[in-house]
């Protein structure tokens, strides 16, 4: 069973992407939640999901901070950042951190399904 | 400030996330004019009166500062107001013309296009998501010092209004500028509503 960790500190879009999973994944899965960035490197490394959804603009620790530590304790990693934050200074610092993917919100549910066949 | 029973956590969660949205798509924008990185903040959801709405003003207040307000209408209406101080304004409005010292009117001519970018460009995605149309109106650009912001201030009377704040941070060049999104009350259900699968 596939493993995801999603961490967003907006609940709406934790659902909003809980839903949209579940409406493309054929199979079950399980999913851990986190709403800050420190949350999210602990989830991490307790959950060691299979995927991880991770936005950037959050309190506490940003989400370009847990996704270095993410892959600095785990370089095998796979990290997707889901962000409002459409720079492209942004989303290359976030690729050379070792995310494998980028995509702006707010979630396009046809590009979510085609990314997922590549992601999974 | 007052926090009413107008909405509840999950609302306040939504119109956060949007405007975070809505504001991310101008920070994509500006980066492209400026050329500079812009740091983004969670935005603050509040639920001002009139006296709560001026009290934040008066927390940022300089010994000169420039406000953009521009409004919008719409079933979303409502208006954005970016507040900097002047030394703030000049660095940022030097971003965009990097090769010459600017006069005050320069100065002003560009904060009125980047307020109207952020306006804009951020509503529009407000628009989208909402499904209504948003009008504008040409955004208005001053120099104040603490007297003429308060007699500006005296002229609102925001009856209460949902204000979403964040700030426009450049740490790079010294800009910090604080934007407020204020929704009036009818726009509130309108917003709670744009989020979902």
């Amino acid at each position: 069973m596939k493993r995801f960790l999603i961490a967003d500190d907006s609940k709406a879009s934790r659902l909003m992407l809980q839903a949209l999973l579940q409406k493309h994944l054929a199979e079950a899965f399980e999913t851990q939640m986190a709403s800050n960035g420190d949350e999210a490197v602990a989830a991490y490394l307790q959950y060691r999901p299979d995927l991880v959804f991770l936005d950037l603009t959050m309190p506490v620790k940003s989400g370009m901070e847990a996704l270095r530590e993410i892959i600095a304790a785990d370089e095998r990693a796979k990290v997707v950042i889901i962000t409002a934050d459409t720079q492209k200074i942004t989303h290359d610092k976030a690729l050379q951190a070792g995310a494998i993917d980028f995509i702006n919100k707010p979630l396009q549910d046809a590009l979510l399904k085609r990314k997922l066949e590549v992601w999974l | 400030m007052t926090q009413t029973s107008l909405f509840n956590d999950d609302q306040a969660d939504v119109f956060r996330e949007l405007i975070n949205i809505a504001y991310g798509r101008a920070a994509g924008l500006l980066h492209q004019f400026t050329g500079a990185e812009i740091q983004l903040h969670v935005p603050q959801v509040a639920f001002f009166d009139y006296a709560g709405f001026i009290a934040d003003i008066e927390h940022n207040i300089a010994p000169q500062m420039v406000l953009s307000q521009q409004t919008f209408s719409g079933r979303l209406a409502g208006e954005t107001i970016m507040l900097l101080s002047a030394t703030d304004a000049r660095a940022l409005s030097g971003l965009l013309h990097p090769l010459q010292p600017l006069q005050d009117d320069q100065v002003l001519s560009t904060i009125f296009e980047i307020g109207n970018i952020i306006t804009t460009s951020s509503t529009q995605i407000l628009s989208e998501l909402s499904q209504v149309p948003i009008a504008y109106t040409s955004p208005v650009t001053a120099f104040y010092d603490p007297p003429s912001l308060q007699t500006l201030l005296a002229g609102i009377r925001y009856q209460d209004v949902l204000s979403i704040s964040t700030y426009l941070d450049i740490p790079q060049h010294n800009v910090f500028a604080k934007i407020y999104y204020l929704f009036y009350r009818d726009a509130l259900a309108l917003l709670a509503n744009s989020l979902h699968t």
